[in-house]
């Protein structure tokens, strides 16, 4: 592949990829990225009807802060225990946009307190919801940046609590502001004035729902039946799954991970580490800035200072924890599966949390780094054995879930009555073999595509190239192998070229 | 005037409360390096097992004998030490040598399953309830318009005797030398014959019986219990904890003044600007000191190596 008597200039030269190629490669994440977009907001969804569309978008928005708080906390190690404040922060401003902005451009039915959703598919309504969505991640971005020049001093548990801080900070000023103000009186007021009308403790009502889960079609009559929200989640989860992975491939990644193994080490190699820090931070709290604004406008979630508040922050970190700190997919199935398992298993409600919480501790002990660690899902391909093991536990682990559930409901309810007890027991038994069916088989699946997409992206992705430094040690070791085929003579010279050659 | 002295007398009742716990986050900090995240609510578990002593006694609807306040406190203070040097024989030991985030996740970790545990029916529940009177609640004095309830009172100079105690124990007795040489350098400490790991479960022991005080107190100062996930604890918890750092993570003494310091702010922000920002001033206070001096009011400064 080297051919030694080209320059060394030149050979490093030869290894930048054409623009052709690399602008397809840019390119196409994205395109795949809006055909998936598509076909979820246009067939899938449909197809589920409304209750699992709405699971749907869930997931979406779980995705978004998920791997947005893997940036901050997975990469660059900096853990973060205030992402929701930063999801409040976006979401309100994105609320405030598309509230008081559709009052403004006079967007409102007469005599309606809320105000709904205007224009078609990307339509005007559209275009002010994508905006207010941008605004939301600026302004948490800005917040970002305030709450990263601290990390610069702190580390470990201070820094945790100080985000923690921020979390509340947030929420009490938020609570300290008014009501929202009806569109009439809110016509008549500033920006300025409308920003002190939030909703105070109640929450943020009336907002347009724009991520919605019906279809954007519009019926026979030609009445707008609902919005494309579905689409623009999705559409931001491409966003940041691509933010995510080209930052973890480029240097930019490589010095979070840097800076998170070991900080003093990376500034002893000449990472700048506070503005990998600061740089972390900006963009978390950006996408978690996105996820709060899709978050304020979805249907059936209510925007209030209670909903987001530290319970939020600790959710999203139990998913980046337990899937592993800094691996993009399997924060991705962790976010799935936590948004999907709840649902499932509704009857054991409140034995979430403890599970939860039993299983961070559990993972830290026995695995500290979380189940994928560092590596992608595909990365596991040649480790079957370590698969194998995950879905046994996972089995084993689901079920002792809805055994260990059930035991404790049954003593709590009838103790006494045995017989009854036995026949509950029957009767669960068969509904909890159907929710380990339901939940393996969406495990599975939900396993298995993300399999094929990463074979498919492994394939695709750029070929690895050799580092600077190899190309320069490979240089020497010709020069020394050059040198002393001067000294001697031309037979061991032949050698090392081949050896060279052949690496 | 006598806005201001009542606001002095609140304040230095919340202030011990915050005093009791802090120390719990300090003496931990001091041996373990790392913030015990679940111990706020140790503190949550306290209230509502003294909740509970009481409520089994009866003392809920037949008022109560003389002994039932310090029978109750001894009960729910032996309980929660157990709890504490379980948590730590359980879920810090296996971590004692694993990175700091590590720890501090699992910390998180318990402190989740405390609250979650504690709200489900067959522990605590959901509801609110409110504590049995096991002290006579009057005002006992009235000095020029500001009243001092009997709580209060109860409240300060038990407080005042527990801190004692432990100051004794500290620096008066053998215990408290090995407590002092475990924080100081674990290895060599070790080295000289001491059992680290039984320090630090006794350290455990202590922090946690007096958080179950605190918890208790703070029970019988405000008369009602929230369910264990309330964000009402973890505040309390937090707002303790930011006493601890204000006052020097690690430094005893510190924790007291930091606990005060706290409330005083708390206090008086709240009686003469506006009592809804109470947490908010608490939280500007700990960004503050961790942003111009991360070691505390006292604590001291580490170098650190490499």
């Amino acid at each position: 592949m080297s051919d030694p008597t080209r320059p060394l200039a030149a050979r490093i030269a030869g290894l930048t990829p054409s623009v052709f190629g690399a602008v397809l490669r840019s390119v196409w994440p994205i395109v795949v990225g809006f055909i998936v977009a598509l076909l979820l907001q246009a067939a899938l969804a449909p197809m589920l009807g409304p209750f699992y569309a709405k699971l749907l978008l869930d997931i979406g928005i779980a995705i978004v802060l998920a791997v947005s708080l893997n940036i901050v906390n997975g990469f660059a190690g900096q853990f973060s225990l205030g992402h929701a404040g930063f999801m409040m922060v976006g979401g309100y401003a994105a609320a405030l946009i598309t509230y008081y902005g559709s009052i403004k451009l006079g967007w409102i039915e007469p005599g309606a307190y809320g105000v709904e959703v205007h224009g078609g598919f990307m339509g005007p309504g559209d275009l002010l919801f994508l905006f207010a969505c941008v605004f939301g991640g600026v302004v948490a971005a800005l917040a970002g940046l305030v709450v990263g020049l601290p990390s610069l001093r702190l580390r470990g548990d201070y820094l945790a609590i100080v985000t923690l801080g921020f979390g509340e900070i947030v929420r009490v000023l938020v609570q300290q502001s008014s009501d929202v103000l009806d569109p009439k009186a809110a016509a008549e007021v500033g920006w300025l004035t409308a920003s002190k009308h939030l909703g105070g403790p109640l929450g943020f009502t009336g907002t347009p729902t724009y991520v919605s889960p019906t279809p954007w079609l519009e019926d026979a009559a030609g009445n707008q039946t609902g919005h494309a929200g579905i689409f623009f989640t999705f559409i931001f989860v491409t966003l940041v799954l691509i933010v995510a992975f080209r930052l973890k491939i480029s240097t930019h990644g490589r010095a979070l991970l840097a800076v998170r193994e070991n900080e003093v080490a990376a500034e002893a190699v000449g990472v700048n580490t506070s503005r990998a820090k600061v740089v972390a931070f900006v963009t978390a709290a950006f996408f978690a800035g996105i996820g709060g604004a899709l978050f304020a406008h979805e249907v059936g979630t209510t925007l209030n200072p209670k909903e987001l508040g530290f319970q939020k922050s600790i959710d999203l970190v139990i998913m980046v924890v337990i899937a592993g700190m800094g691996s993009i997919s399997g924060v991705v199935y962790a976010a799935t599966m936590l948004t999907i398992l709840p649902e499932l298993l509704r009857d054991s409600a409140e034995y979430r949390m403890p599970i939860y919480a039993l299983a961070l501790i559990v993972v830290m002990i026995v695995r500290p780094q979380g189940l994928f660690g560092i590596q992608e899902i595909w990365e596991l391909r040649p480790r079957l054995r370590f698969l194998k093991g995950a879905v046994i536990g996972a089995a084993i682990g689901a079920a002792s879930w809805l055994l260990f559930g059930w035991v404790l409901k049954v003593i709590h309810d009838d103790a006494s009555k045995f017989l009854l007890a036995l026949r509950s027991f029957i009767s669960a038994l068969s509904a909890i073999g159907k929710l380990v069916l339901l939940g393996g088989l969406v495990a599975v699946a939900i396993f298995a595509v993300m399999m094929v997409a990463g074979a498919v992206f492994e394939k695709l992705r750029p070929k690895k190239l050799p580092t600077a430094t190899a190309i320069a040690r490979e240089a020497s070791s010709e020069r020394a192998g050059a040198d002393l085929a001067n000294a001697e003579d031309s037979p061991k010279a032949e050698a090392s070229d081949d050896k060279d050659g052949g690496r | 005037m006598s806005k201001l002295l009542q606001t002095l007398v609140n304040s230095i009742a919340l202030g011990s409360l915050y005093a009791l716990t802090a120390l719990g986050y300090t003496l931990v900090y001091g041996v373990l390096r790392f913030i015990n995240f679940a111990h706020s609510d140790v503190f949550t578990v306290g209230a509502w097992v003294s909740f509970s002593i009481a409520t089994a006694f009866g003392w809920a609807s037949t008022g109560s004998p003389w002994f039932a306040m310090p029978l109750v406190l001894l009960l729910a203070m032996a309980l929660c030490a157990a709890l504490g040097i379980m948590i730590e024989r359980l879920a810090y030991r296996p971590l004692r040598k694993a990175p700091r985030l590590n720890v501090l996740i699992t910390a998180i970790g318990v402190s989740l399953f405390l609250q979650n545990v504690g709200q489900l029916q067959w522990v605590f529940g959901t509801q609110p309830q409110s504590m049995p009177p096991v002290l006579e609640d009057s005002s006992v004095a009235e000095l020029s318009g500001v009243h001092i309830r009997m709580v209060d009172l109860v409240v300060v100079s038990l407080t005042i005797v527990l801190l004692g105690l432990l100051e004794f124990l500290i620096y008066r007795t053998k215990l408290g030398r090995a407590m002092r040489a475990v924080s100081f350098d674990e290895k060599t400490a070790s080295l000289m014959g001491i059992n680290a790991n039984r320090i630090v479960s006794i350290t455990f022991g202590i922090g946690s019986a007096l958080a179950a005080a605190g918890g208790m107190f703070f029970a019988l100062k405000y008369g009602s219990i929230k369910q264990s996930a309330d964000a009402t604890w973890v505040l309390l918890g937090l707002k303790a904890f930011v006493a601890a750092v204000v006052g020097g993570i690690g430094n005893v003494r510190g924790a007291v003044v930091g606990a005060l310091l706290i409330a005083f702010v708390e206090m008086f922000g709240a009686a003469y600007f506006s009592p809804h920002m109470r947490d908010f001033y608490v939280f500007v206070i700990l960004i503050v000191v961790l942003l111009v001096r991360p070691s505390g009011l006292f604590g001291s400064s580490t170098v650190e190596k490499v």
